[in-house]
């Protein structure tokens, strides 16, 4: 297996390190969603939040009341730089183990853009 | 002595098997005849303690944030938490028991339901009805059960077996006369299960590339992004070929916003509801 660090980690990871998905029962007053919500229903569009917005609590009963299952609000990393790396390394090293691989150059063709898509989420923090 | 499970004998052991969940089929039958009501639903609720308390407990979540007293209302409750997620409330809570005792695995009920969330992500964003896209996903591996009712040590030695060689089907097949899939299908005729959802049940290991149905589609991808997300996690998870028409059929790409997003939502969802369940 590779277990050499992976420069490019980082950067593919790093802006799914600034926001947290949370279930809609987990969020509280205060939290700002860190990607836009858009609810439709019957091919209408029935609630839309923008990016940057603070969520009320009537705005997590709305979202509640209109199905919305999670949504991503901005999260400061709880990790310095090393500990982030060596969770991007440990993910990397996982995917590798799943996908049956030593490296990223041994994945079949049909493989690696799943595997190139579940490396740029990152791990779940 | 080898069991060999052929179409005539699965309703041998579909009987042994506990019974399968009353509420689910009341469900399905809501959904083929009408959108289903809150009212409707409340009524199917009631016949089921699980379901009732699994309905307050979401509903007094959300009174609790909005600094409001507990309910004892069910009609209150589920019109507070919506049609979407009381549906979900039914599936998962007549499924867990059902799945979890019948095969005696907890992990057997965490990737059903990781699969099934995967399912409703999906059929989001391809537009097909996310209450069938749930249940199929929740009942996917649901031959496997009919392996633990026959012969669970036997079926344990063959899961083992595929660990190394990768070929479940195949070895299922040696084993039992019929892989999952297969039984799978049979299972579902027997409990009378819409056609759509047997069609899923029947094709998710399928490496087809002519695909007829989104539903179908949905079920096979659902299972290879769960073993790639690791849900739930297992040293045994792995994916080693993945359905590239399926994707092309749902109108899907890997390298979309919507992809990484759903990856991210099937992941919180999945341990947010297997917290809840467990």
């Amino acid at each position: 297996m590779n277990s050499g660090t992976n420069n490019n980690l980082d950067l593919k990871t790093e802006e799914a390190m600034h926001h947290r998905w949370l279930p809609v029962e987990a969020l509280q007053p205060g939290m700002v969603l860190a990607k836009p919500v858009q609810v439709t229903q019957h091919g209408l569009l029935t609630m839309k939040l923008a990016e940057g917005v603070e969520l009320q609590a009537n705005t997590i009963d709305q979202l509640f009341s209109h199905d919305v299952e999670c949504v991503a609000v901005k999260a400061n990393s709880e990790f310095d730089q090393t500990h982030r790396l060596a969770l991007n390394n440990a993910y990397h090293e996982r995917l590798l183990q799943i996908f049956a691989c030593a490296s990223e150059a041994d994945l079949p063709t049909d493989n690696q853009e799943l595997f190139a898509a579940l490396l740029k989420v990152g791990p779940q923090i | 002595m080898t069991y060999l499970i052929k179409s005539n004998r699965i309703s041998e052991i579909g009987a042994k098997l506990p019974p399968f969940p009353r509420v689910i089929q009341q469900l399905l039958d809501l959904l083929s005849k009408e959108a289903a009501s809150v009212d409707s639903l409340v009524r199917i609720a009631r016949t089921d303690s699980v379901v009732s308390s699994a309905i307050l407990a979401s509903a007094n979540r959300l009174r609790r944030l909005r600094l409001q007293p507990d309910t004892t209302d069910m009609f209150s409750a589920a019109s507070l938490i919506g049609t979407n997620k009381l549906r979900q409330i039914f599936i998962s809570s007549g499924m867990n028991h059902f799945l979890s005792h019948g095969s005696g695995q907890r992990f057997f009920y965490e990737h059903s339901l990781a699969v099934a969330i995967v399912a409703h992500e999906l059929a989001l964003l391809s537009q097909i009805s996310t209450d069938e896209a749930y249940i199929a996903g929740i009942l996917h591996d649901v031959g496997q059960l009919a392996y633990f009712i026959v012969d669970a040590p036997r079926y344990h030695e063959v899961h083992r077996q595929a660990i190394h060689t990768g070929d479940l089907l195949a070895l299922e097949s040696a084993g039992f006369g019929l892989n999952h899939c297969e039984v799978g299908l049979l299972l579902a005729s027997y409990w009378k299960l819409p056609q759509n959802i047997m069609l899923a049940i029947g094709t998710h290991h399928d490496s087809s590339e002519r695909w007829q149905n989104k539903l179908h589609a949905v079920i096979n991808l659902a299972e290879t992004i769960c073993r790639g997300l690791d849900l739930p996690h297992s040293a045994h998870n792995r994916v080693t070929s993945v359905n590239a028409s399926a994707l092309d059929y749902l109108g899907l790409r890997w390298d979309s916003p919507e992809l990484e997003n759903l990856f991210a939502r099937s992941r919180v969802r999945f341990t947010h509801a297997n917290t809840g369940a467990a």
